[in-house]
């Protein structure tokens, strides 16, 4: 017997019924992908429009049921061997010769005179037969399989997507059920958020009240060495951006300083969104953000909002809206130039923005505040 | 007969080529029935009896002399009619005088000690005669008396009917039917075909002049050669599958049948299937061979049901559905 056709033959066998399995799959493809499509776009469509949905769920829904049949399919309509020699002969037009070959090299052991010939017949052909399954291009997908694919896949953006609810409640906030939502939060965290502002506020204090013990120690030595102050005084520890920034601060903010415990902190009131709560206390218009800096080289503590414009880069020159000044130094988020301190409080005031305190909790607040503002740093 | 001989390329292709001259010969007196005489050889070579059905003057007698003729066969004759008995077909014991003056019986031999025997208009005998007659055809011998005469080897019976004549006839019973192995019909020719047929048959019979293609032996070995054709496993599921497809108790049978093709069927399916291979020079059955020979073989073994013959639904309607469905799920 042809030793390449026993071993080309179950080959180009092999090779034909991977692509009649994998033709039939297509063929079934109709229906899994009609639901797919069917449960992402209209959930997708749902989601963005009316209803917010949980993703997980429905792409659960909408993959686990094609894929479950797709299995089902795939391992029950597994062709045989034979169908896969039956298909390849009706491809290669062989009128069976293909076929008859593969089952004489396949299951019988001494062919006949006929089979012999027949065997020889078939050895003829089978380059030809090699370079016609070879060309045969695989099967694509057609045009409703890849448009339900599209589809799929659109629904499935549509479901990641933030739904149109969420969108609104992140972006204004100007629906009644947000605003109830919103009112609702802060009422809640309202008590703690205000306790964590008084305790920190407490940390601070003591931490200022250190630096300015410090502070008035090289304000004394600075009198016997005046010529430090004009070529840059490093001796605080501050690297020289820290020290320029430091004094364009203390430089634009000398009204303040002449106040040095006055501060403005924002509490918001119930019900009041954080943008208006920034526009109350600074004077600006909603959807500007607001920020604490602290001038750390002062003895005493500045705290005051920044207004910033949202519209020009982050990256870009900010604006001080009280002196009219551009500060340079606030050319990269503001947060990165305070200190751990600052960022814990900012962080507090954040969580605090769309709070509102009791009456007694308010009390207590301005009780602190009044007798922070009566500290003199000066006096010993 | 030969069995199990040694089959070489040059067997192979003599044998196509000699079955290739026959059809020739019987294309060059039978004009616009290339399809018919296909199926006719294709039968002859299988080694079956042929049903001819046809309107008068059609050519089926021409057919059979002609094929007679090609062949170099003895051929007889046999026209039926009601009177027609058994003894006129296949013998009878006759007195007879030796020469020594003693009297004996003696068997003389009927029209059916024949290589190829014409019965004309096989539906118009009585069902005792037909019965002899198909008995003859199954066996290969008649019975006389206790005494068993063989019938020539290779036999053929080439019968023929008329299909609208009813009255005087003897339709013949569906047992019988099954054993012929193909049932042709013959169409009426095309109009090109009249022309041509005009041209050479106007004066003369050209089937009374054919010179034999083949002789017996010629013609043996090409049967044998027939019967090596490889038949692929794979083919003779696909013909059992269509066999069962005619009949009604089995999934995916035809409502439209009674009673399905028999498993005498299935042998004559694939029997023809071979011998239309070699016709097309192929060592191996196709699927091809299966569904060119299915109707022929088929359409005298089923039976319709009541309700389909009373809608005027044909049995070959409905097979060439069956077929065309089963041709399409390979």
């Amino acid at each position: 017997m042809n030793n390449a056709l026993l071993k080309t033959l179950p080959r180009l066998v092999r090779r034909q019924q991977r692509r009649l399995w994998s033709a039939q799959l297509l063929t079934r493809t109709a229906l899994p992908l009609g639901w797919l499509v069917i449960i992402l776009f209209s959930s997708g469509v749902i989601h963005q429009g009316w209803l917010q949905l949980s993703s997980p769920l429905f792409f659960t829904l909408a993959l686990l049921p094609p894929a479950l049949y797709l299995s089902v399919t795939a391992i029950r309509q597994m062709p045989t061997t034979a169908e896969g020699a039956t298909a390849a002969d009706i491809q290669l037009k062989a009128h069976a010769l293909f076929l008859s070959a593969w089952e004489i090299t396949a299951f019988r052991q001494t062919p006949s005179s006929t089979q012999q010939l027949l065997l020889t017949r078939a050895a003829a052909e089978l380059p030809r037969w090699q370079e016609q399954l070879r060309s045969i291009p695989t099967q694509r997908p057609g045009p409703s399989l890849l448009l339900g694919i599209t589809l799929a896949i659109l629904g499935g953006f549509l479901l990641l997507l933030p739904g149109k609810i969420t969108q609104k409640t992140l972006e204004s906030g100007s629906s009644d059920d947000a605003k109830q939502q919103l009112s609702k939060d802060s009422e809640t965290i309202d008590p703690v958020a205000a306790i964590n502002a008084v305790l920190l506020a407490e940390k601070k204090a003591a931490v200022l009240q250190h630096e300015s013990q410090v502070a008035m120690q090289h304000a004394k030595a600075e009198g016997a060495h005046p010529e430090e102050e004009q070529t840059g005084d490093h001796s605080n520890g501050q690297s020289p951006e820290k020290a320029n920034e430091s004094r364009m601060e203390s430089s634009t903010n000398g009204e303040t300083r002449k106040n040095p415990a006055a501060r403005n902190i924002v509490v918001s009131e119930i019900g009041e969104s954080p943008g208006e709560s920034a526009e109350r206390h600074s004077g600006t218009a909603p959807g500007l953000d607001a920020s604490v800096t602290t001038d750390q080289t002062t003895p005493f503590t500045q705290q005051r909002y920044q207004d910033i414009s949202l519209d020009s880069d982050r990256g870009s020159q900010a604006f001080d809206r009280h002196t009219g000044q551009h500060l340079t130094t606030t050319s990269q988020p503001l947060k990165t130039g305070l200190s751990s301190v600052d960022q814990d409080f900012t962080g507090a005031s954040e969580q605090t923005r769309p709070t509102a305190m009791t009456l007694d909790q308010r009390v207590l607040v301005e009780r602190y505040f009044k007798q922070l503002s009566q500290f003199d740093a000066s006096k010993p | 007969m030969q069995a199990n001989r040694e089959l070489t390329e040059s067997d192979f292709q003599e044998a196509h080529d000699d079955l290739r001259g026959l059809k020739q010969a019987l294309e060059s007196t039978i004009v616009g029935q290339e399809g018919l005489i296909d199926r006719l050889l294709i039968a002859f070579i299988s080694g079956g009896h042929i049903l001819l059905e046809g309107l008068p003057g059609l050519g089926k007698t021409h057919l059979a002399k002609a094929l007679a003729g090609a062949t170099g066969l003895k051929f007889s004759r046999v026209q039926c009619t009601p009177d027609l008995m058994p003894a006129d077909i296949t013998g009878s014991e006759i007195l007879i005088r030796d020469p020594q003056g003693e009297q004996r019986l003696d068997f003389q031999r009927g029209p059916i000690f024949a290589p190829l025997v014409l019965v004309d208009e096989v539906n118009r005998a009585t069902p005792k005669t037909q019965a002899a007659l198909l008995e003859a055809m199954q066996e290969h011998q008649v019975t006389h008396a206790g005494i068993t005469h063989p019938l020539p080897s290779p036999f053929w019976v080439m019968a023929t009917q008329n299909p609208i004549e009813i009255e005087g006839t003897y339709p013949l019973p569906e047992a019988q039917l099954d054993r012929f192995l193909v049932k042709l019909n013959v169409e009426f020719p095309s109009e090109a075909a009249l022309l041509s047929m005009l041209d050479i048959s106007l004066d003369d019979e050209p089937s009374e002049h054919l010179q034999p293609v083949l002789d017996l032996e010629r013609l043996v070995s090409i049967m044998a050669t027939g019967r090596e054709i490889v038949i692929a496993d794979r083919i003779k599921r696909a013909a059992v599958t269509l066999l069962l497809a005619t009949h009604p108790d089995t999934s995916g049978g035809s409502s439209h049948f009674r009673y399905g093709a028999s498993p005498r069927g299935l042998q004559a399916l694939l029997k023809t299937a071979r011998i239309h291979a070699l016709l097309q020079g192929r060592l191996q059955v196709d699927f091809d061979d299966l569904a060119r020979m299915a109707l022929p073989v088929l359409r005298h073994r089923v039976l319709l049901t009541i309700e389909s013959e009373l809608d005027g639904i044909s049995s070959d309607s409905i097979l060439r559905q069956i077929i065309q469905e089963w041709r399409s799920r390979i």
